[in-house]
């Protein structure tokens, strides 16, 4: 009988452990333009009435009102203030700049391997910035060490499984990135981990940003819930591709 | 002797290198050819001029980095292998290559597009679909480039409910071995290649991707009868497996357009 169950137990161990299965287009609304007042996913489309008629001045207003943010130590209060303030020319985004992590958020498709997670994302037609894709082992592999590493938009992610969650360690960033508009810079020492959690057909993503060397402490960031397409068929749009020409047109500096 | 010895080495080498090219590819766990991985491997030594077939990746005088912007582009414009358009567009693709700074998409950091953008540098396989991934030559800048390439067997899209996209609406289905990648439902701004050849919305790529052994070989036909007098027949390339399991992608470079104000010729060298 203890054999038997042993049997049971050694047989389990010796089977691949079965992930989570991420898999799937993930989309940020319940429909096209309008989510119900009631449904939580409407914080994805921070406006008055959850349409996209009013996102844009509402979706900045509402940023910009969000009391989540990241704490800079005060010797960088001043520069955070002037990128903040010029954001329309130092917002790496403007220029047509990858969004980098964590400021590219969660990804619009996931694909899963037994050994790798490919994160693809549609990016905003408003930012444009064109494809975007993350490859991101799960095999059981270390970091490079951080100093072998040319800091990237993306950097180096690894990812294991925490019981249900995906948990993505990302070192190895360039400091050119921002982490969200209002002049959040970071240094090349910025370490990001995400987790994704799917429950049922929602998958929440939420990152802290760890950074000693500019941050007091790390930064918990808004967490976002998706919503599975339920289409077995369901493509990615395309991107379109960034187009810097309206910069010169621009007449203020500030980011609205 | 020594000589017959010479011939007998020569000849064995030959036929190990024939094994090698003619073996069959790996397996995926539904039984389809595995095409999965990085697909970035390189010629083993780029100095020396190579007999590698692999080393046509590499179109310069020795093989190496250092003449392969200049030949190169020779190369490619000395190739007889090019698309034949209708006669009424000779003009037109001339007038786009002599002014190709201002007109070639990929020089204002517009993506290249299929086909122009060539064979995946790596593959990740499913049953139900194959994701091409794609690192930018640092030259162009282009950026991250993928396509999802469903082999779930679902038909198009019928071509006038699809908006013109610069990568298309692409199906892949198995031939045998042979993943075929299906792709119509183009924009017409982006171009085949240098040259000035551009292409309508009508245009229908059909990628031919096998493996043989621990290389990748990936062949392509345009056919496009509104500009083109018959389909055009890309030269096929080849791309080695990188060994390493652990390989990974390096990020590409984002596109600066900076550069272009600052050309004072409008061809392309």
């Amino acid at each position: 009988m203890y054999r038997a169950i042993a049997a049971v137990f050694m047989l389990a161990g010796a089977l691949p452990a079965q992930n989570t299965d991420l898999s799937g287009v993930w989309v940020a609304t319940g429909g096209v333009g309008r989510v119900d007042r009631g449904d939580p996913l409407a914080s994805n489309l921070a406006s008055r009435d959850a349409s996209l008629l009013n996102f844009e001045r509402d979706n900045a207003l509402m940023r910009r009102a969000d009391p989540n943010k990241p704490l800079y130590k005060p010797e960088f209060w001043a520069k955070v203030q002037e990128f903040d303030q010029n954001g329309n020319n130092a917002d790496p985004s403007y220029g047509c700049m990858p969004g980098g992590v964590p400021r590219m958020g969660a990804p619009a498709k996931i694909v899963q391997t037994p050994t790798e997670v490919v994160f693809l994302y549609v990016s905003p037609p408003a930012q444009g910035w064109g494809d975007q894709y993350r490859v991101i082992p799960t095999d059981g592999r270390a970091h490079t060490p951080l100093q072998e590493l040319d800091g990237t938009w993306k950097g180096e992610s690894i990812g294991r499984w925490e019981g249900d969650a995906l948990v993505v360690d990302t070192i190895g960033f360039n400091d050119t990135s921002w982490l969200d508009i209002r002049g959040y810079f970071h240094s090349e020492n910025m370490h990001v981990v995400e987790r994704l959690r799917r429950e049922g057909n929602t998958l929440t993503w939420s990152a802290t940003v760890e950074d000693p060397d500019v941050l007091i402490r790390p930064w918990t960031m808004n967490s976002r819930v998706m919503r599975l397409d339920p289409d077995p068929k369901a493509t990615i749009a395309e991107s379109l591709p960034c187009v810097e020409h309206d910069l010169s047109h621009l007449v203020t500096k500030e980011h609205h | 002797m020594v000589r017959s010895l010479t011939v007998a080495v020569r000849y064995w080498a030959m036929v190990a290198a024939l094994a090698a090219a003619q073996s069959p590819a790996p397996r995926a766990a539904d039984g389809h050819a595995d095409l999965s991985g990085v697909w970035n491997g390189i010629v083993a030594n780029p100095r020396a001029p190579s007999t590698d077939p692999l080393a046509s990746n590499l179109p310069s005088r020795d093989g190496s980095l250092a003449n392969y912007e200049r030949d190169n582009t020779l190369l490619r414009r000395a190739d007889p292998n090019r698309p034949l358009y209708k006669a009424q567009f000779w003009e037109k693709v001339r007038e786009l290559d002599q002014s190709s700074n201002d007109a070639d998409p990929s020089y204002g950091c517009m993506p290249a597009g299929v086909p122009r953008i060539g064979p995946p540098d790596k593959i990740v396989q499913t049953p139900k679909e194959m994701i091409f991934l794609y690192v930018s030559p640092g030259a162009r800048g282009w950026g991250d480039q993928y396509r999802v390439i469903p082999i779930d067997g679902r038909a198009h899209t019928p071509l006038q409910e699809l908006d013109g996209t610069w990568k298309g609406e692409s199906i892949g289905r198995w031939e045998d071995d042979t993943l075929v990648v299906d792709t119509i439902g183009f924009n017409d701004t982006s171009w085949l290649d240098y040259g000035g050849y551009f292409h309508s919305e009508n245009m229908h790529v059909i990628e031919r991707i096998r493996r043989e052994g621990d290389r990748l070989i990936w062949q392509t036909t345009v056919e496009d009868p509104d500009v083109l007098m018959k389909p055009w027949v890309m030269n096929p390339r080849v791309q080695r497996l990188n060994p390493d399991p652990k390989a990974t992608l390096p990020e590409t470079l984002p596109c600066v357009e900076k550069d272009l104000s600052h050309l004072v010729t409008k061809e392309h060298h």
